[in-house]
């Protein structure tokens, strides 16, 4: 097993606007392009998950996710 | 010379004059292909395999809901099916991208040709062996690079692969495809490319224009792309102008020994 096996990213995708599509660059391998209502409906489901992972989740760092703490 | 761009630039002994002229002997036909024809459909029998001679095919899946994905793209002298020799039939479709030429390859030449000389049958492997290379940094490509650089990506191992076989350069090279194909490639909606195609230019990175890449930054370009063409298996001299330009941007994992 890798000594850096994927950890949850830390830092978020960047979001742009393109034509009046949503795209979503990053972390890592992550490039879609979305309708603003698939955006939307995205952006909720993530508010949501974020509300369930608090409180389960470990804090999570920048040096933790690469293993050096 | 048909054959003259076949494992051009690659690290192994270039083709002797003999192995040249049984190779050629070995194509029955030349035909022209304009673009988006298909050459071969997926599960289709195969009795010949294709070597390209001049523009652009792509070999391709499509899903469900026909989105297509590339899963490679071929350039002058690449025998593009020559899995088709064992296996008798394709996974996955091989279409022109571009105006082609191509040459057909009976698998009954290429058995005789195979069977009678083991350093060409070991060369003809070697060739099929690039495409599984290139397939494994597909894959990586897809998997770890955002939108930006898979495009980066793709476009730094394509010009490597010209400049091998005397087509291109790594500052500039013709691409004849849409960005709808280029997404096809990447993995992202035109619109995705789009985007990133003006971000390369009005960063000062690349250009692509008219089926033109037009390489500003190659440093950049290969450190966007965390391009390195050790997979392409160049000569040293091509491998070096490759190299040149990209920073060893790939970490090993300690702990492997």
């Amino acid at each position: 097993m890798s000594a850096n096996p994927i950890q949850p990213f830390d830092e978020a995708g960047a979001v742009s606007v393109e034509e009046g599509i949503v795209l979503v660059d990053g972390p890592d391998g992550v490039a879609i392009a979305l309708t603003p209502e698939a955006a939307r409906v995205l952006g909720e489901r993530l508010i949501a998950g974020r509300r369930q992972g608090r409180g389960i989740a470990k804090p999570r760092t920048s040096r933790n996710r690469h293993n050096l703490d | 010379m048909l054959t003259r761009h076949v494992l051009a630039g690659r690290k192994i002994a270039p083709l002797t004059p003999s192995e040249r002229a049984q190779l050629e002997g070995a194509i029955s036909e030349v035909r022209q292909v304009a673009a988006r024809t298909v050459l071969v459909r997926r599960g289709e029998e195969l009795e010949h395999s294709t070597l390209l001679l001049k523009g652009f095919l792509s070999r391709y899946v499509d899903d469900r809901r026909g989105h297509r994905q590339f899963v490679s793209l071929h350039v002058p002298g690449d025998l593009v099916d020559l899995h088709a020799y064992p296996m008798k039939q394709l996974d996955h479709d091989v279409a022109a991208v571009s105006d082609a030429e191509v040459a057909i390859m009976p698998h009954t030449a290429i058995k005789a040709i195979t069977a009678a000389d083991a350093e060409l049958a070991r060369k003809l492997w070697f060739a099929t062996l690039l495409d599984a290379a290139m397939h494994r940094e597909w894959i990586f490509r897809l998997g770890r690079l955002d939108a930006t650089g898979r495009v980066c990506h793709f476009f730094a191992e394509t010009g490597a692969r010209l400049q091998a076989v005397g087509l291109g350069g790594l500052a500039s090279f013709s691409l004849p495809m849409t960005q709808a194909e280029l997404g096809d490639a990447c993995a992202l909606t035109s619109v995705h490319v789009s985007r990133v195609l003006k971000g390369l230019r009005d960063g000062g990175i690349c250009t692509f224009r008219d089926g033109e890449v037009s390489i500003h930054d190659p440093a950049l370009l290969a450190r966007r792309g965390q391009f390195d063409p050790t997979y392409l298996y160049l000569q040293p001299s091509h491998a070096i102008r490759a190299q040149k330009e990209t920073p060893h941007v790939r970490q090993p994992d300690p702990t492997f020994r």
